[in-house]
C-alpha cells in the first residue's frame, strides 16, 4: 500500500516537473530570443516581446475589456510581426485581486509594459512614486493621437500637470429602466426624488421591485448620495472634492443628502437589504423583469442590450431640486511603465488601441469610447446606448463624480462604509463627525 | 543506547531539512515585519523609519483597532466553543462501534475539504435575506419575525460568520481527536471497564487525560487560527457592516493592500503576532503536565 | 479491535441496555443532523453547478430544469481548467512531501533525541506559525525577486512548505510524545541503527500523523489564493484557485461556471481523502497493538 503510494506520488512529481519543463522551456525560448534581439542592433526590426496586463472576466462574451484587448491584441500582432505580446489577464470581482497583483509587480520593478489601470486616487500612489510613463507628449504632439484625445476626459490621470496614462471609456452611473412596465403603467421618467418616491410606490404595490439594486460591494451607495450632494452643492463644493481635500464632513450639505437618500431608502424604493445583494443577482432580478429599474453603470449595456433588445433604456438617478445631475464613473485607463525597456513599441500599441477603427470596435461592443471624431456610427448604436449617448452630449448640465473619487484609498473605504451603515440606521451626525476625524488622523 | 539517542551527528542531519526551510523563509519575512512596523512605507519607494509612531497611534488613536481587537477576542471565544466541544463530542461518538461509522467520519470532514470561496458562496445562500434556506426554514416553522438580513444585522453577523467558519473547521479538529482517542490503549479501556467504570467516568478519568496532548495541540492551533482569521469574513461581510464585524487580520490587509500603508500594516501584523505569542505561551503553561505515562 | 467490547462477552444488564438505547439515540441524532448540515450545502453546489447563471439566482434551493452538464466541458476544457488542476496536483503534492520529510526528522529529534536544544528549536520552529500572512507575503516576494528567481516552480513549493512546516511538527512531536519507547528500545538491544528504527519503526507507527499532517497540508496548498496570486505570473503555472478567478471580472461574475469550477476544486479533494482515510484508520489499528 505504501509502495503504490510512493509510486503515485513519484508519477505525478515527475509528471508535474514535466509540465513545469514545458512552462520553462517557453521562458528559456524568449528569453534567449529578447537576448538576440538586443544585440542584433543592426537589425532595423528586432524582435520584440511586450507584456499586456489587463482585468476581465475572461468567460463572460459581453465582457468589453476583454472582447475588445483580445482583438487589439491579435490584430496588432498582425500588423507588426516583430512584436510578440504575452498578455495577463486577471480575473477576481472588482478588479481587487488584479490590483493586488499589479502593484506587487510594479514594487518589484518588474511591471508590464503596458496595462490597465484606474485613474483618480487608484493612479496616484503609482504616478507619485515615479513609476508611470509620462504621455503628456504622446497625447499633445502625436499626429494621430492628438486628434482624438478629449481633452475633457483627461482630469483623472493628470497629475503635476502631466498626463499618465489614456481613459478608454466613459460610462455614467445611473438607472436603467424597463420600457415595458414604465409604459403598462403609464409612467414618465422622474426628474425628482419625490417623483421618484412616488413611482416606486406604484410599482411596489404591484409586487414589482422598484429599484434593483445590489450593494455588497460596498461602494455603490454613494452613486445616489453623490447625485444629492452634487445637487445641493455648488461647482466650488465640487471643485474642492476633486483637489482630493475635500470640505469637513460635519458640513450641513454632507448630512442633508444622506437624510435623502436615507428618506429613498425608508421608502422602499430600493431592493430590500440591498446592502447584502450581489451585483449580479440585482442585474439578475431586472433581466427578468421583477424589477422596474437597475441602479448601476452604463458598463451593464451589452449584457443588458442581450437580454433586454429595445426594452431597455437609461436616465440619470434624480436631484432632490429636479435638476439634472449626470454622473460620470471612474474612467479605466491605460498606462505605460516608466521601466518599460520597450516605449517605442508599447507606445505603437496605445497608438493601435486608441486609433479610430480600434475606437469604434470598442463602442460597437457597447463602450462608450473616451475619444472624439472617430466616426462613431450613432444609428449602429443600441437603443440603450443612444440613451446614454444623448444624456453625455448634453450641455450644460451639472457633471460630477462619485464625491469621494479622488480621496486617497483608505479614506474612499471609509467613506463607503459610513454611507452603508447610515442607510442601516446609524446616527447620521455621529458617523459623519467619526469620519471627519478619521480623515484628519489620516494626513 | 543512550548514546545513540544524544548524537550529535543524528541530531544535526535530523533537523537540517526543516531547519534550511526555516532559515530561508522565516527571518526575512519577520524581520521586514518588525523594522517595517517602525516605517512609513508605501512599497513602491523606499522605507522611511519614524521609530515607534506607528504603534502609538495604532494603540491611542485608531478608531477601529479596538473594535477589531474586542472582535478577535469574540473570535477566539466563539471558535474554541463552536470547534473543539463539537469536535470533542463528535470525535467521542464516533470512537464506539456505530452503524455507518465510517460514513459519519468522512462526511464530518468534507467541508475542510472547501476553499473559501467556496465556504463563503454557500453561506451567502444560507443567510440571504429573501432566498437564503435560514429565512425559509424559520418561515417554515412560523418564525417569520426573525428573518432578517444575517450578515447586515451589526449585532449578529459576526456570530454569523463564526458558524460559517465551525461549520468548515470542526472536522479537521474532530479528525484529530478522533485519533488521539483510538491510540489510548486497549488495556487502559478494558482495565477501566472491569473496574465498573460507566460511560461518564471513562471520558473523564480515561479519555480526557489521555488527550491533553492533541487538546493542547487543538487548542493551540484554533487560538492562533482565530487571531489570524480573514478568509471567510473578508469575502463574508469584509468587516460590515461599517467595522462591526472588523478583525485584526482584516484591517491589516486593508492598510496594507487596499491603502499603500504598509508600515502600519506591518505593526498591525506585529501586534497580532504578539497576541499569538502571548496566547501560545499560557496555553503551553496550562498544558504543562502533559501525560507522560 | 474496536472499542467498548467486553473481553468476557457478558451482555450488560437490562437497565444499562435502556440506558444504552437512550444514549445511542442521541448519537444517532446527533451524527445524523450533522450529516444533513454538511450534505446539504454541497448538494446544492453540485447543483448550481449544473444551472445557469438567472437560475441559480430564481431557484436557488430546486432541482436544476435543464441540466447544463456542458459547464463542465466549458469549464475543464476550454478554460483550461484541467491545466491548473495538474499544477494544484503538483504544489500540492511537492509541498506535502517537502513538509513531511522536514517534520518527520525534525519531529523525531525534538521528541527523542536528547539535547538541551530540543525544547528551544520546536520554540524556534513554531514561531512560523504566528506570522500574519498578508503583512509579510509582498516583501517575501520582493525579496525573492531580487535574488533572481523568476520561475515560481521550486520557490513556491518551499515557501508553502516553509508555512505549513510549524503546524506539522507540532503535530508530530505532540503524537511522538504519545508512542512508549518501548518499541525502539527492544529495537536497539536488537542491534539495529537509528536510520533503520527511523525508517522501519517509527515512520509506521506515525502513519496516522503522517496522513493527517499530510491531507492538512495538501488540502491548505490545494486552497491558496493570496500566495499564489504573487508569486505565479505564467498562465501556464497558474494553480486551480487562481484559475477560479476567471470567471469574476470588475463588471459581472459568471454564478454558473464559478460553481462548476469550485466543484472541479472539490472533487479531487474528496476522493484524495477518502483514499489517506483508510491509512488513517489502518495505521491507527495496527498502531494500537502492542508486539
Amino acid at each position: 500500500m505504501k509502495k503504490n503510494l510512493l509510486f503515485i506520488l513519484a508519477v505525478l512529481l515527475i509528471g508535474g516537473m514535466m509540465l513545469a519543463g514545458c512552462g520553462k522551456k517557453d521562458e528559456v525560448a524568449k528569453t534567449t530570443d529578447e537576448n538576440q534581439g538586443g544585440q542584433n542592433e543592426e537589425n532595423e526590426k528586432e524582435k520584440v516581446e511586450i507584456n499586456v496586463w489587463y482585468t476581465a472576466n475572461e468567460s463572460d462574451p459581453n465582457d468589453r475589456d476583454h472582447a475588445w484587448m483580445s482583438e487589439n491584441i491579435e490584430l496588432f500582432q498582425k500588423e507588426n510581426e516583430n512584436i510578440t505580446i504575452k498578455t495577463t489577464i486577471i480575473g477576481g470581482a472588482g478588479g481587487a485581486d488584479y490590483r493586488t497583483k499589479l502593484s506587487a509587480e510594479i514594487a518589484a520593478n518588474n511591471a508590464p509594459d503596458v496595462f490597465m489601470t484606474w485613474g483618480w486616487g487608484r493612479m496616484a500612489p503609482f504616478a507619485e512614486a515615479g513609476k508611470l510613463y509620462d504621455l503628456t507628449d504622446f497625447i499633445q504632439n502625436d499626429p494621430e493621437i492628438s486628434k482624438v484625445i478629449n481633452e475633457d476626459n483627461l482630469g483623472g490621470v493628470t497629475f503635476d500637470g502631466k498626463y499618465y496614462g489614456i481613459p478608454d471609456a466613459v460610462d455614467l452611473h445611473g438607472l436603467f429602466y424597463n420600457k415595458q412596465l414604465f409604459e403598462e403603467n403609464n409612467l414618465e421618467l422622474p426628474t425628482s426624488v419625490d417623483e421618484l418616491i412616488e413611482l416606486c410606490d406604484i410599482f411596489s404595490q404591484k409586487g414589482i421591485t422598484p429599484i434593483s439594486f445590489g450593494n455588497s460591494v460596498t461602494w455603490a451607495v454613494a452613486i445616489p448620495y453623490s447625485t444629492l450632494l452634487a445637487d445641493i452643492t455648488d461647482e466650488g463644493f465640487s471643485d474642492e472634492l476633486w483637489s482630493g481635500n475635500p470640505p469637513s464632513f460635519t458640513e450641513r450639505p454632507y448630512i442633508e443628502s444622506m437624510e435623502a437618500l436615507n428618506r429613498l431608502v425608508e421608502a422602499n424604493v430600493f431592493t430590500e437589504n440591498f446592502n447584502g445583494i450581489e451585483v449580479a443577482e440585482s442585474v439578475a432580478a431586472f433581466k427578468e423583469g421583477k424589477a422596474a429599474m437597475l441602479l448601476q453603470g452604463t458598463w451593464q449595456c451589452s449584457g443588458l442590450d442581450a437580454a433586454l433588445g429595445d426594452n431597455v433604456g437609461f436616465f440619470s438617478f434624480p436631484s432632490l431640486s429636479g435638476n439634472q445631475v449626470i454622473q460620470k464613473a471612474i474612467p479605466k485607463a491605460y498606462a505605460i511603465s516608466a521601466e518599460t525597456e520597450y516605449p517605442e513599441e508599447s507606445l505603437a500599441f496605445l497608438k493601435f488601441m486608441f486609433s479610430p477603427e480600434r475606437q469604434k470596435a470598442f463602442s460597437e461592443k457597447g463602450a462608450f469610447v473616451a475619444t472624439k471624431d472617430v466616426g462613431i456610427d450613432a444609428d449602429a448604436l443600441s437603443s440603450v446606448s443612444k440613451d446614454i449617448m444623448d444624456i453625455m452630449s448634453l450641455e450644460g448640465e451639472r457633471y460630477t463624480y462619485l464625491f469621494n473619487v479622488a480621496f486617497p484609498d483608505n479614506l474612499t473605504t471609509e467613506t463607503q462604509k459610513v454611507i452603508q451603515g447610515c442607510t442601516m440606521g446609524a446616527d447620521i451626525e455621529e458617523s459623519f463627525e467619526k469620519l471627519q476625524t478619521f480623515k484628519e488622523q489620516s494626513n | 543506547m543512550n548514546k545513540m539517542y544524544s548524537n550529535k551527528l543524528s541530531i544535526l542531519l535530523l533537523m537540517l531539512p526543516a531547519m534550511i526551510l526555516f532559515i530561508l523563509f522565516v527571518p526575512v519575512p519577520t524581520a521586514s515585519l518588525l523594522y517595517g512596523s517602525l516605517c512609513n512605507w508605501d512599497i513602491l519607494s523606499s522605507m522611511e523609519f519614524i521609530g515607534l509612531k506607528n504603534y502609538i497611534f495604532l494603540f491611542t488613536e485608531d478608531m477601529f483597532f479596538w473594535t477589531a481587537f474586542k472582535n478577535n477576542i469574540f473570535w477566539m471565544i466563539g471558535s474554541l466553543t463552536l470547534q473543539i466541544l463539537p469536535a470533542f463530542l463528535i470525535a467521542l461518538i464516533l470512537s464506539r462501534p456505530i452503524k455507518g461509522q465510517k460514513l459519519f467520519r468522512n462526511v464530518a470532514f468534507l467541508p475542510v475539504a472547501l476553499s473559501g470561496t467556496a465556504v463563503s458562496l454557500i453561506w451567502y445562500f444560507v443567510y440571504h435575506g429573501e432566498i437564503g434556506i435560514l429565512n425559509q426554514v424559520l418561515r417554515l416553522f412560523g418564525l417569520t419575525d426573525f428573518n432578517k438580513a444575517w450578515l447586515m444585522d451589526a449585532e449578529i453577523a459576526l456570530f454569523c460568520v463564526l458558524i460559517a467558519v465551525a461549520w468548515q473547521w470542526t472536522g479537521y479538529y474532530m479528525v484529530m481527536m478522533l485519533s488521539g482517542i483510538l491510540q489510548i490503549p486497549e488495556e487502559v479501556m478494558e482495565s477501566a471497564k472491569m473496574d465498573g467504570a460507566n460511560s461518564f467516568h471513562m471520558v473523564k478519568d480515561i479519555i480526557i487525560p489521555y488527550l491533553q496532548p492533541v487538546f493542547k495541540v487543538t487548542i493551540m492551533l484554533a487560538t492562533i487560527s482565530s487571531f489570524k482569521g480573514f478568509d471567510l469574513v473578508y469575502v463574508m461581510t469584509k468587516g460590515g457592516p461599517n467595522h462591526a464585524t472588523d478583525l485584526l487580520a482584516l484591517q491589516m490587509y486593508e492598510k496594507s493592500f487596499s491603502s499603500g500603508m504598509y508600515g502600519y500594516g506591518s505593526a498591525m501584523g506585529a501586534v497580532i503576532m504578539g497576541l499569538c505569542i502571548i496566547a501560545s505561551g499560557i496555553i503551553n503553561f496550562a498544558f504543562r503536565k502533559s501525560v507522560e505515562d | 479491535m474496536l472499542l467498548g467490547m467486553d473481553k468476557s462477552g457478558k451482555k450488560p444488564s437490562k437497565k444499562v441496555r435502556e440506558g444504552g438505547r437512550m444514549l445511542a439515540f442521541v448519537k444517532y441524532f446527533v451524527l445524523i443532523v450533522m450529516v444533513v448540515v454538511i450534505i446539504f450545502p454541497l448538494f446544492f453546489v453540485f447543483m448550481s453547478s449544473v444551472k445557469s447563471d438567472d437560475e441559480i439566482f430564481l431557484n436557488p434551493f430546486g432541482w436544476p430544469e435543464n441540466p447544463l452538464f456542458d459547464n463542465y466541458k466549458i469549464v475543464m476544457v476550454d478554460m483550461q481548467m484541467w491545466r491548473y488542476m495538474l499544477n494544484s496536483f503538483y504544489y500540492g503534492f511537492a509541498s506535502v512531501a517537502v513538509i513531511l520529510l522536514c517534520a518527520v526528522t525534525a519531529g523525531y529529534a525534538i521528541a527523542r533525541m536528547r539535547w538541551k536544544l530540543s525544547g528551544a528549536a520546536l520554540g524556534l520552529l513554531m514561531t512560523g506559525m504566528l506570522i500574519p500572512m498578508h503583512a509579510v507575503i509582498l516583501p517575501l516576494y520582493l525579496s525573492v525577486r531580487r535574488i533572481g528567481v523568476k520561475s515560481p516552480w521550486i520557490v513556491l513549493v518551499l515557501i508553502f512548505a516553509a508555512f505549513g512546516l510549524p503546524k506539522s511538527v507540532f503535530i508530530m512531536v505532540n503524537f511522538l510524545k504519545g508512542i512508549p519507547k518501548s518499541i525502539e528500545e527492544a529495537a536497539v538491544i536488537d542491534g539495529a541503527g537509528l536510520f533503520k528504527i527511523i525508517t522501519t519503526i517509527i515512520i509506521p507507527l506515525l502513519a496516522p500523523a503522517i496522513s493527517v499532517c499530510a491531507i492538512f497540508d495538501f488540502l491548505t496548498v490545494w486552497n491558496d489564493l493570496l500566495i499564489s496570486l504573487i508569486f505565479i505570473n505564467d498562465r501556464n503555472q497558474r494553480t486551480l484557485q487562481l484559475g477560479i478567478m476567471m470567471f469574476k471580472g470588475d463588471y459581472t461574475t459568471n454564478y454558473d461556471s464559478l460553481m462548476t469550477a469550485v466543484c472541479c476544486a472539490v472533487i479531487p479533494t474528496i476522493i484524495l481523502y477518502i483514499f489517506f482515510q483508510k491509512k488513517i484508520v489502518s495505521g491507527l489499528t495496527s498502531g494500537a497493538v502492542k508486539g
